[in-house]
């Protein structure tokens, strides 16, 4: 298992790093992380500063490898690469988290970039009321990254996503994540949507960290929330998965249907 | 005219891939919803209520811009990549008339973000329609279309060179959100750079269209539309120029291939 997944990070990293086209994710992330740094600096609340902070940079990583993964299928199907992993041992959906892994490990500079932008623009030490609460929240949040991501992958097949097709779901989840804004701010409707994402809940564990918290209960709760709903995602993903695998199959054209 | 016509159809129908059904109603329709949300979130959040709105409008116009130039600029390089150009060099079709008649079907998909927008900002925040002054206000909106669809046209000419639209967009858009007063208020940049966010597409329309909203008097908005009009037909100029340099340069090496070039 870790073997296969292995191999799929190792080729999806060597395909992703030596294309000159990826280079638009860095200068892309740059603008953004500019205007939010900007509202952050002039907000004049250190706690909304430390949020952007914190979430600015995120929105970049998330538009990146939501793209980059969400695609991966397709593209395996079009350059016609998805038989071979048809017909060996490996289970599909293995063989897409490895790569998923690797675009998650890919937008990792484009986070940076974002960040050191926004830094310095802000000029600031940020405010953290608990940072060892911050780290696990952040981490979790890449959890969360890397398994909608993957979600997204069998999703675009099945429903025969096209070119453009990706733009809602980078905005929608960028709003329902809660990088720009504690999900709370939103309408009732969209507050419900955004607790099936594990994101929306690492960033609720973000604000917590950077305000501070009564019980440790809390932030644990939004921790829980996040690994379950990913649990959940990627159960769903699973069935996504065999639906396609099975679709194929059934039409008998292993590389299109 | 009609050979204008055709060949705005021609473009647009087979050059813009967003076409589908699913990646228009998502890209004309919903992303100008959740961004609108998201911005109008992010004002309040930082801010206040008036935030808000500063934000909420200014990211219509983000939007617009982002629909604008991907449809214009992806037509120019699928044209290149597709090789329909080449074809298009061999013809003695008048090269104004296919030059002007691109953008043609893009420009409504840019008022109708606009629209979506402008709609969504009315249901989240309230916008007083009482007091608008509409014929600035609809005047400087068509003239921000108009002047984003003659920047991406000198864009396009880029994309053909380049092959890829993509990077085209990413760039000019990064500028355009940072410039042009969609969330930073031009006045807060230093001179220099409020000069040049002068000559930048949808800063002058912008800052009209917020005059028109509060009601301002025609006069002082009129002179913003007519800068963003001028503004407009001085990219759409270059972008010609270049459209037809580049036709020479190509046929000049035989090739059009940028290496060879």
């Amino acid at each position: 298992m870790i073997n296969a997944i292995g191999a799929a990070f190792i080729q999806q990293w060597k395909e992703v790093a030596s294309s000159l086209m990826n280079i638009v994710y860095f200068i892309g992330a740059i603008p953004t992380a500019i205007v939010l740094a900007w509202v952050a600096k002039n907000s004049g609340n250190s706690e909304v500063l430390t949020y952007l902070l914190v979430g600015g940079p995120l929105i970049n990583m998330w538009n990146s490898v939501i793209f980059r993964t969400g695609w991966s299928l397709s593209g395996e199907m079009s350059g016609r690469t998805l038989d071979f992993t048809l017909v060996s041992r490996t289970p599909l959906m293995l063989a897409m988290w490895g790569k998923s892994l690797a675009q998650l490990v890919y937008g990792i500079p484009t986070w940076i970039t974002s960040l050191v932008t926004m830094l310095l623009f802000i000029r600031q030490i940020p405010s953290v009321a608990d940072y060892p609460s911050l780290v696990v929240s952040v981490i979790l949040i890449m959890v969360g990254l890397s398994v909608f991501s993957l979600f997204m992958s069998p999703l675009m097949v099945l429903v025969g996503g096209r070119a453009g097709f990706f733009n809602i779901f980078m905005g929608l989840g960028v709003m329902i994540s809660g990088f720009m804004f504690p999900i709370d701010r939103l309408p009732y409707g969209l507050m419900v949507i955004a607790r099936l994402l594990p994101t929306s809940w690492a960033m609720s564990g973000v604000w917590q960290s950077i305000t501070g918290y009564d019980s440790y209960w809390s932030v644990l709760f939004a921790w829980g929330a996040c690994l379950l709903t990913s649990v959940l995602i990627l159960f769903f993903t699973y069935l996504m998965f065999r639906a396609v695998e099975k679709r194929i199959r059934v039409t008998g054209i292993l590389g299109r249907y | 005219m009609y050979n204008f016509m055709v060949q705005a159809y021609a473009t647009y129908k087979g050059l813009f891939y967003w076409l589908s059904w699913m990646s228009y109603t998502t890209n004309i329709f919903g992303g100008p919803i959740v961004a609108v949300i998201t911005y109008s979130i992010l004002g309040q959040f930082a801010f206040s209520m008036e935030a808000a709105r500063y934000y909420g409008l200014g990211i219509i116009l983000n939007q617009m811009a982002f629909v604008i130039i991907s449809g214009i600029t992806q037509a120019y390089t699928y044209d290149r990549e597709l090789g329909t150009i080449s074809f298009f060099y061999t013809t003695p079709a008048n090269r104004l008339v296919n030059y002007l008649s691109r953008p043609l079907f893009h420009l409504p998909n840019g008022l109708l973000v606009f629209g979506t927008g402008l709609t969504t900002l009315w249901l989240l925040l309230g916008i007083d329609f009482g007091i608008m002054n509409w014929p600035a206000f609809i005047l400087a909106v068509l003239i921000a279309a108009f002047s984003v669809a003659a920047f991406s046209q000198l864009l396009g000419i880029f994309t053909i060179i380049i092959r890829d639209w993509t990077h085209a967009m990413v760039v000019s858009t990064g500028i355009l959100f940072i410039f042009t007063g969609m969330i930073i208020p031009v006045e807060s940049f230093p001179p220099a750079l409020q000069g040049f966010a002068g000559v930048l597409p949808i800063t002058n329309a912008l800052s009209a269209i917020r005059s028109a909203i509060s009601g301002t008097a025609s006069s002082a908005i009129y002179i913003s539309i007519l800068r963003e009009a001028i503004v407009g037909i001085v990219y759409l100029t270059i972008g010609f120029l270049g459209f037809v340099f580049f036709e020479k340069v190509a046929k000049r090496n035989g090739t059009l291939e940028r290496d060879e070039i």
